[in-house]
């Protein structure tokens, strides 16, 4: 079994602290949704865990199975197991996604992957999710639709068979039949390899498909409130609110600047007439 | 001085070990069809002056691959002549220093010519490029495409002149640098002179790091930062093996820069 350990966990982003004291024990086999107001920290969390470095650790601590995460670089981490399904997924001009893919299934081998191999596992798992297979030779991500892009996420995902997966927002750019797709081979993946997930969605529906073991509330960088499936049940129907009550919590706005601006230059009335 | 017709295909190999100066001139007679591969060999420092005239109505390309394990200064005159169409692809991943000195004469209506630089730098590279439109209906696409490793510096100055009379002509010069280092260095002048009316003409330059965020997105999946330059590096001198009509010469090109990615990751 693995596991993954946050302790008191503080992120700056550019000077602003944005997570100030998380702490999170998600085991193989579970399935944790991460809920909260947009802004609150819930991206935060999962690019610090796989260590963007825009995300600085100021206090706190990341294990997995015992490991120092925060000493790990990002290949590092993956390698170690940990998979990030990223909201906005990046478009990388020039580099074909059969050879990002392969580079990125050699990565996490020993021995790099025959061809054939790889041509045929890669075949599969594209028509797993149901897409086009030319969509191994198209440049990665690039000009891919929302849905494309995100379906993309998934077969990495099932290359790589991760023993953590975080999905930021996956459900997002898909219609409702895609959603279906996705969550079945996200679930076929988790039987297949009984790997932990932390899911952060605004849809219950996706919620529905998974069943989470877990919730957990986001708000102002920690987490407020846990519960089981219940918990996001309860958000999805009646929102925040009763929460930030019971809380007593307000969410913190960022303070807003305002500056004037200038539309440029326009002609003058010289006689001051108006 | 080597004097040497074409008329077909041919592979020219010019090995600094037999000598540090070399002089070559190419006929390339009229209405001829050929791909000409000239490989730099050996391990001494190298001038090599290359003159070519392309006669009327050719369809040409000559590809240049530096393997030379010293430095080369490489000075190339080329004459265009009425309706030719003529690529000229610089390969330049060597880890020595480089000048190329490149001047493009089209002196007939019609004369076509497109420059691919697809250039990878651990030492110096200086690219000085010259093409004059002295007729009217000329064309010029030049395209360069750098990647600035640490400590490595290139300097692209592109010169595009359209004179006077030389109506319905058209310029385009695009050079791109990508520098992956603090301690990278890298320069692009694009020049137009254009002393006629009735012309299209246009630059573009582009000089900056790669994407963080690119770079992080490729790491996540397992890529080493090695890896994931490298991967970036292929794309970025993609282009460059896709404009030959040659499959073979695309193919002997997209070698070249894997095998220089390989090294490097």
């Amino acid at each position: 079994m693995s596991t993954l350990e946050i302790r008191n966990l503080h992120v700056n982003v550019e000077d602003k602290e944005i997570l100030k004291g998380v702490d999170l024990t998600v085991n193989t086999g579970e399935v944790h949704a991460l809920m909260g107001p947009n802004g609150n920290g819930k991206s935060t969390l999962l690019m610090t865990i796989m260590g963007h470095p825009r995300y600085k650790v100021t206090e706190g601590s990341i294990t997995f199975d015992g490991q120092d995460v925060l000493a790990m670089s990002v290949d590092e981490r993956s390698k170690a197991g940990l998979f990030i399904a990223m909201q906005y997924p990046q478009e990388v001009p020039g580099v074909t996604n059969s050879d990002f893919l392969k580079a990125a299934v050699n990565a996490h081998r020993d021995q790099p992957i025959r061809l054939f191999e790889f041509i045929r596992l890669l075949d599969k798992t594209i028509a797993d999710v149901q897409m086009d297979p030319a969509i191994a030779h198209r440049f990665l991500n690039e000009g891919f639709s929302g849905g494309e892009k995100k379906r993309n996420e998934i077969i990495q995902m099932k290359l790589l068979k991760p023993k953590l997966a975080m999905l930021d927002e996956l459900d997002s750019g898909l219609d409702v039949d895609a959603i279906k797709i996705v969550a079945d081979n996200i679930l076929k993946l988790k039987e297949e390899t009984d790997m932990g997930m932390i899911i952060v969605s605004h849809y219950e529906r996706f919620y529905d498909l998974i069943q989470p073991t877990y919730a957990h509330v986001l708000i102002n960088g920690r987490i407020v409130e846990s519960g089981d499936q219940e918990l996001a049940k309860r958000i999805d129907a009646e929102g925040y609110e009763w929460l930030l009550k019971e809380k007593n919590l307000t969410i913190e706005k960022e303070e807003e600047v305002k500056r004037a601006i200038s539309l440029g230059t326009c002609a003058v009335n010289k006689s001051g007439a108006l | 001085m080597n004097l040497i017709t074409i008329n077909d295909s041919k592979k020219i190999t010019v090995n600094s070990d037999k000598g540090s100066a070399c002089r070559i001139s190419l006929d390339v007679e009229k209405r001829s069809k050929a791909n000409v591969v000239i490989f730099l060999e050996g391990k001494g420092q190298l001038k090599l002056d290359l003159n070519v005239r392309v006669g009327s109505d050719c369809q040409v390309v000559f590809l240049t691959v530096n393997h030379n394990e010293a430095e080369i200064e490489f000075n190339e005159k080329y004459d265009i002549y009425a309706d030719s169409k003529v690529t000229i692809a610089h390969m330049e991943l060597s880890e020595y220093k480089a000048v190329y000195n490149s001047e493009h004469q089209l002196l007939q209506q019609g004369a076509e010519l497109t420059v691919q630089t697809a250039s990878v730098s651990d030492s110096r590279k200086i690219f000085n490029q010259d093409t004059f439109h002295n007729a009217g209906n000329t064309t010029a696409h030049i395209n360069n495409y750098g990647v600035v490793m640490a400590n490595g510096y290139t300097d692209m100055v592109v010169r595009n002149t359209i004179v006077q009379g030389a109506h319905n002509s058209a310029t385009h010069q695009t050079s791109r640098l990508l520098t992956y280092d603090k301690s990278a260095i890298g320069r692009i002048l694009p020049v137009l002179y254009i002393y006629d009316d009735e012309v299209r003409a246009s630059h573009a330059a582009s000089l900056g790091q790669p994407d963080e965020e690119q770079i992080y997105y490729l790491q996540s999946r397992g890529l080493s930062l090695n890896e994931a330059v490298g991967l970036i590096v292929k794309g970025y001198l993609l282009p460059v093996t896709q404009i030959l009509e040659d499959e073979n010469l695309n193919r002997l090109l997209l070698d070249e820069i894997e095998k220089k990615v390989n090294q490097n990751a």
